[in-house]
């Protein structure tokens, strides 16, 4: 028999990320939120020698085990050489330990109750939101602040700055952070979740073409959601729906981009390549949110997402019910760009006279008028009407206020389509609006 | 069929005070997978040694000097053993490690015995 092809050894995908999530977790819960620096500091130092060690010697058996042992060692020494230089009054005691015992304690359901109490961290409402974003990032997701900005199309010294801010932000609230039991942070679920929904929103919502690694948030934001769900605190009926929704969306993500990297509007999707698996999936978490007396605007999104993904065809799509479902958002989050989402499904359903005839009367914030869905929405349903010259003056608008290239290039099409007086089918895509706002 | 083997000794040198920049978990764990790739390729070849702390000291006329030597450019940080037929064969396996694509880093090869 001829020798099989030597395969080397391999970690298991985004290995040293998501173990660095779990050890500055774990670091933090037993130091305190305010040391995260040098507990990441500690948890990176254990990773470029594993690195050293591993390359060279193979992997250890209990890998994990090995990184906590080193790290907490390493978090260890730094507070005693903190201690010994440093007049900043950062005195309390580290408790001396037994790292074979602690490492007894670095089990599956610790080291998830930490990333959960940092998760709650990270939902601090003295943190401004887009600092929460790139704290959960950071600490919780392993990513570096290069990373981060190359996924949320920042510059270094943006992201730099909101992280300081959050770190800022915990240094100040040591004690707020230090008292609480996991069952009182439970308070803090809303804003858990919407730090979840904006992850995911912030990886969805983009048709640039480096989608693929933007496409690393959204599964972050759907691991963290699992790792709620599966804990009593978190496992609540809208934890359930915001993962529906995520899985829902996610099944859409390979159908969403052309060959050529343009966005792709539901209509013109290539239906077979939703993934039937994420949607199962999805599925199964609405229906388990549909329990209790909660009902949350993630239960309607994700009722929304799970009509387009289950519609045979763009053209037997529910279009009553899905405006029905956004008259419902309308309710539970109030926002003109639900009304200009139902007034999309509105058009399909009923004609885009019917359609416009929910925009006209609206009286747009000033932001609205700025955000180009809102010119891109009108233009398309002023065309349909057959009233080209306002049609062209609002997607010549949109055309101007457009993101990304993939997204006017869309507008693009759209515009030339109306010039030349003929082209066909509608603007419509729960894509290109987002999953709101 | 059966070729004498020399054994030959590798030591990795990397630029001292680390790299500038730090590498993200994500990059460290692309860096392992190279290692690892190069190993099992070599896999008959390569012979792991151990890593090398930091510091040590020198005893030279039976005065000692305490490390770590800052003035040195450049650190050992590991060694291993190759066992090959040629010194030519060793360089070749030499320029496939990862260890090229850090700045500065370097193999010293020699071979064994007298």
């Amino acid at each position: 028999m001829a020798d099989p092809e030597p395969t080397p050894p391999a970690l298991p995908e985004h290995y040293f990320r998501h173990e660095s999530g779990r050890l500055v977790s774990v670091l933090s819960r037993r130091f305190g939120v305010h040391r995260v620096e040098l507990c990441e500091d500690a948890v990176q130092t254990a990773l470029l020698r594993a690195l050293q060690s591993w390359s060279q010697r193979g992997l250890p058996d209990d890998k994990s085990a090995w990184l906590y042992r080193v790290a907490l060692n390493e978090a260890l020494g730094a507070l005693r050489r903190a201690r010994r230089t440093d007049a900043s009054g950062d005195n309390t005691e580290p408790v001396a330990v037994d790292a074979s015992t602690e490492e007894a304690v670095y089990l599956q359901h610790e080291v998830r109750d930490d990333q959960l109490r940092m998760l709650f961290v990270c939902a601090n409402p003295g943190i401004p939101r887009e600092s929460q974003i790139v704290f959960a990032l950071k600490t919780l997701c392993g990513f570096s602040t290069e990373e981060i900005a190359l996924r949320l199309f920042r510059s270094h010294d943006a992201i730099y700055k909101r992280l300081q801010r959050a770190r800022a932000a915990l240094r100040e609230r040591v004690q707020e952070l230090e008292s609480p039991g996991i069952e009182e942070l439970a308070s803090r679920l809303p804003a858990v979740l919407e730090i979840l929904y904006l992850l995911f929103t912030e990886g969805y919502s983009s048709g640039q073409p480096d989608e693929m690694i933007r496409h690393e948030v959204c599964e972050e934001a759907i691991r963290l959601g699992l790792l709620l769900a599966e804990h009593p605190v978190g496992g609540a009926p809208e934890t359930a729906a915001l993962l529906a929704l995520m899985y829902l969306d996610a099944a859409r993500f390979d159908s969403r981009v052309d060959g050529a990297g343009g966005l792709l509007l539901v209509e013109d999707q290539d239906r077979t390549l939703w993934d039937s698996d994420l949607i199962q999936t999805g599925i199964s978490y609405l229906h388990r949110s549909a329990r209790g007396e909660i009902f949350t605007r993630y239960h309607v999104e994700a009722a929304i997402a799970a009509e387009h993904c289950l519609a045979p065809t763009y053209k037997e799509t529910r279009w009553g019910e899905i405006a029905r479902l956004y008259q419902m958002l309308e309710g539970v989050a109030p926002s003109p760009v639900n009304t200009l989402n139902r007034s999309i499904a509105v058009a399909e359903w009923q004609g885009p006279e019917a359609g416009l005839a929910l925009l006209e009367p609206l009286n747009p914030p000033a932001w609205l008028l700025g955000y180009y869905l809102w010119d891109a929405t009108l233009g398309e349903l002023y065309r349909r009407c057959g009233n080209h010259e306002r049609a062209i003056a609002h997607l010549t608008r949109a055309l101007d206020a457009a993101p990304t290239r993939a997204e006017k290039a869309l507008l693009r099409r759209r515009l030339e389509a109306c010039s030349a007086c003929g082209g066909s089918g509608p603007v419509r895509s729960t894509d290109v609006l987002g999953v709101g706002t | 069929m059966s070729t004498t083997k020399a054994k030959f000794l590798y030591l990795f040198r990397f630029p001292s005070g680390g790299s500038p920049k730090r590498p993200s978990p994500e990059e460290m764990q692309a860096q392992y997978a190279a290692w690892a790739a190069w190993r099992a390729k070599f896999e008959k070849e390569v012979i792991p040694g151990e890593g090398l702390k930091p510091g040590g000291a020198i005893v030279k006329g039976g005065n000692v000097t305490d490390g770590p030597f800052i003035e040195a450019k450049e650190v050992m940080g590991s060694y291993a053993f190759v066992a090959t037929s040629t010194l030519a064969n060793a360089i070749e396996i030499a320029k496939e490690c990862p260890i090229n694509m850090v700045p500065g880093a370097s193999i010293e090869i020699r071979e064994l015995g007298y």
